[in-house]
C-alpha cells in the first residue's frame, strides 16, 4: 500500500514537471502536428506525458480507491483477529 | 477473507474509474459554457502569451512548409474569433480586447501570414481582389476575422478592405458553377467554402445589410444539395476542381468545422449537420466526449490521422472532438460540452499561471482553437455601429 502510494505520489511530480517543461518549450505546437519533421523527443515526450495524465486522472482515482478499501477491510481483519 | 479484500479492492476501483476522472476533468466546464468572465479571460490570456511572442514557422514543424504557414495564420484568426467572442459575451472588455483582434489581423495580412497562400498561388491573395482566382481560404478567413472585429469595433480599421473581400468572395462564389471557390489552385475543400460563405454574412450582419442574402442562400443551397454526404449527412472534405465529385470522405474534422462556421449564416443547416456528427461521431468513454473522424463502418480510413485530423486513437479525432466544443455550445448541448471539455481538459493538460491558462498539448494553435470554440455563440449581437 504504501508503495503504491509512493508510486502515484511519483507519477503526479512527473506529471507537473513535464507538463511545465514541455509547455516552456513549446512543444504543444510540435505534438500537435505530427508531421515527419517532428522531433523525436517531441513524440516521446508527448507519449509519456498523455500515459502519465492517463494513470494519474483516469486510473488514479480507482486506485486510491481500491488502497483505501483495501486497508479498510485490512484493518478490519486485524481487529477481529485480536478479539 | 483475502479474496473478499481483493473482490471489495477491485469493484472499489472500477467504481473509482467509472465514475470521478471524468467529472473531475470537467470542472471548468460549467463556467466556460455559462460564459464565465474570468474563465474566459483566462483563456484570452493564455493565447495572448503566445501572440506577443513571435508565432511562426518554427512554432510548429508540421513537416511542410505549407502547412506551417497555414497553422501561423490559422492561430491568429481562431484567436481573433476568441477574442472577439469574449468581447462580445462582456462587452466591457470590447475597448480592450479591440486592439488585441486588430494587431491579430495585422499579422493575417503581414507578409509571413499571407505567405502560405501567395506561394501556392504565385500572388498575394490581396492582390488577386480584382481577379477571379480562389484564395478562398485566405480570404475567407481573413474576412470572418474582419467580420468579428467590425462586430467589436464598429470604427475597425480593416472595415474597408473587408468590404473589398466580401465583394471579391461573394463574385468568386456566384460565378462558380460548382458553387465553390479553390483553396489552392487544383484543391477544393468545402470547409473552407462554409468559412468564405460565413464571412460575408457576417460583413452584412456587423454592417446591418442584406445585400449579400442571395449568394449566401445560393452557395448554402449548393453546399447543402452537392457536398453533404446522403448516406450519413456529414460534410465531404473535399471535392474535384471540375466536377465536384468527392475526392475525400465526409469526415468530422471538416463537418464540426463547418458547423461552427454556418452558424453565422444558417443557423438551421449548422444545426442539421451538428445532429448528423452528433449521431455518426460521438462517443462516450468512461464519461469522457469524444468524436470520431470518419463515420462507424467506414473502412480503411481510421489509420494515424492527417493534417486535417490531427493525432487520432481508435478512430477519434483531436480536431474532430476539439471544433465539436464549438457545436455543443452553439446548439445548446451542455451535457456533451462538459465530456468533450473532459477529454480536452485530460489530454490538453491546462496549465494555470498568472491568471492566463494554458494548454501544455495545444500550442499556439490548439490554444487559440480551444478558445474560439468553448467561447463559440449561438447568436451574435449586430454590430453598434450597424445601419438599421
Amino acid at each position: 500500500m504504501k508503495r503504491a502510494a509512493i508510486a502515484l505520489l511519483s507519477l503526479a511530480i512527473l506529471e507537473i514537471v513535464l507538463g511545465r517543461v514541455l509547455d516552456a518549450w513549446g512543444f504543444g505546437g510540435k505534438l500537435l502536428a505530427m508531421g515527419p519533421h517532428t522531433p523525436p523527443w517531441a513524440l516521446a515526450a508527448g507519449l509519456l506525458f498523455v500515459v502519465a495524465r492517463v494513470l494519474l486522472f483516469v486510473a488514479g482515482p480507482g486506485a486510491v480507491l481500491a488502497l483505501a478499501v483495501w486497508g479498510a477491510a485490512s484493518a478490519l481483519t486485524r481487529r477481529r483477529a485480536r478479539s | 477473507m483475502r479474496t473478499a479484500r481483493v473482490v471489495l479492492s477491485l469493484v472499489a476501483f472500477v467504481v473509482g474509474v467509472a465514475l470521478v476522472p471524468s467529472r473531475v476533468s470537467s470542472r471548468g466546464a460549467a463556467s466556460l459554457y455559462d460564459d464565465d468572465a474570468a474563465t474566459q479571460q483566462a483563456l484570452v490570456q493564455g493565447v495572448a502569451t503566445w501572440l506577443d511572442a513571435p508565432v511562426d514557422a518554427a512554432s510548429f514543424g508540421t513537416g511542410s512548409e505549407l502547412f506551417d504557414g497555414e497553422w501561423v495564420f490559422g492561430a491568429q484568426m481562431m484567436a481573433t474569433m476568441g477574442i472577439g467572442q469574449v468581447a462580445l459575451a462582456h462587452p466591457e472588455l470590447a475597448a480592450t480586447y479591440g486592439p488585441r483582434m486588430d494587431a491579430c489581423i495585422a499579422r493575417m495580412l503581414a507578409a509571413a501570414g499571407a505567405a502560405f497562400d501567395a506561394r501556392s498561388w504565385g500572388e498575394e491573395g490581396i492582390a488577386s481582389l480584382d481577379g477571379e482566382r480562389g484564395h478562398v481560404a485566405y480570404l475567407g478567413y481573413l474576412n470572418l476575422a474582419i467580420g468579428m472585429h467590425r462586430l467589436v469595433d464598429p470604427t475597425s480599421r480593416h472595415a474597408a478592405l473587408g468590404d473589398r473581400i466580401t465583394r471579391t468572395l461573394a463574385r468568386r462564389l456566384d460565378a462558380s458553377p460548382l458553387g465553390l471557390v479553390e483553396t489552392y489552385p487544383g484543391e477544393i475543400y468545402p470547409v473552407d467554402n462554409t468559412a468564405a460563405i460565413a464571412s460575408i454574412a457576417l460583413r452584412d450582419m456587423a454592417v446591418g445589410e442584406d445585400v449579400h442574402d442571395a449568394t449566401v442562400a445560393r452557395a448554402l443551397g449548393m453546399i447543402r444539395a452537392r457536398y453533404i454526404d446522403p448516406a450519413n449527412g456529414l460534410l465531404v472534405q473535399a471535392v474535384e476542381p471540375g466536377s465536384g465529385a468527392p475526392r475525400d470522405a465526409a469526415r468530422g474534422s471538416g463537418t464540426l468545422l463547418a458547423v461552427y462556421f454556418v452558424s453565422f449564416a444558417d443557423h438551421a443547416l449548422s444545426r442539421a449537420l451538428w445532429d448528423a456528427a452528433t449521431r455518426e461521431l460521438d462517443h462516450s468513454v468512461l464519461g469522457f466526449g469524444v468524436m470520431r473522424e470518419y463515420p462507424a463502418g467506414h473502412g480503411g480510413h481510421d489509420g494515424h490521422g492527417d493534417i486535417d485530423s490531427g493525432p487520432m486513437l481508435f478512430g477519434y479525432g483531436v480536431s474532430a472532438t476539439g471544433f465539436a466544443l464549438a457545436g455543443a455550445r452553439i446548439h445548446g448541448d451542455a451535457g456533451r460540452f462538459g465530456r468533450l471539455y473532459a477529454t480536452v481538459h485530460l489530454f490538453g493538460a491546462p496549465i494555470d499561471r498568472g491568471g492566463a491558462r494554458r494548454f501544455a498539448t495545444g500550442g499556439p494553435l490548439g490554444d487559440a482553437i480551444l478558445l474560439a470554440m468553448t467561447t463559440a455563440r449561438a447568436k451574435l449581437p449586430a454590430s453598434a455601429g450597424a445601419r438599421s
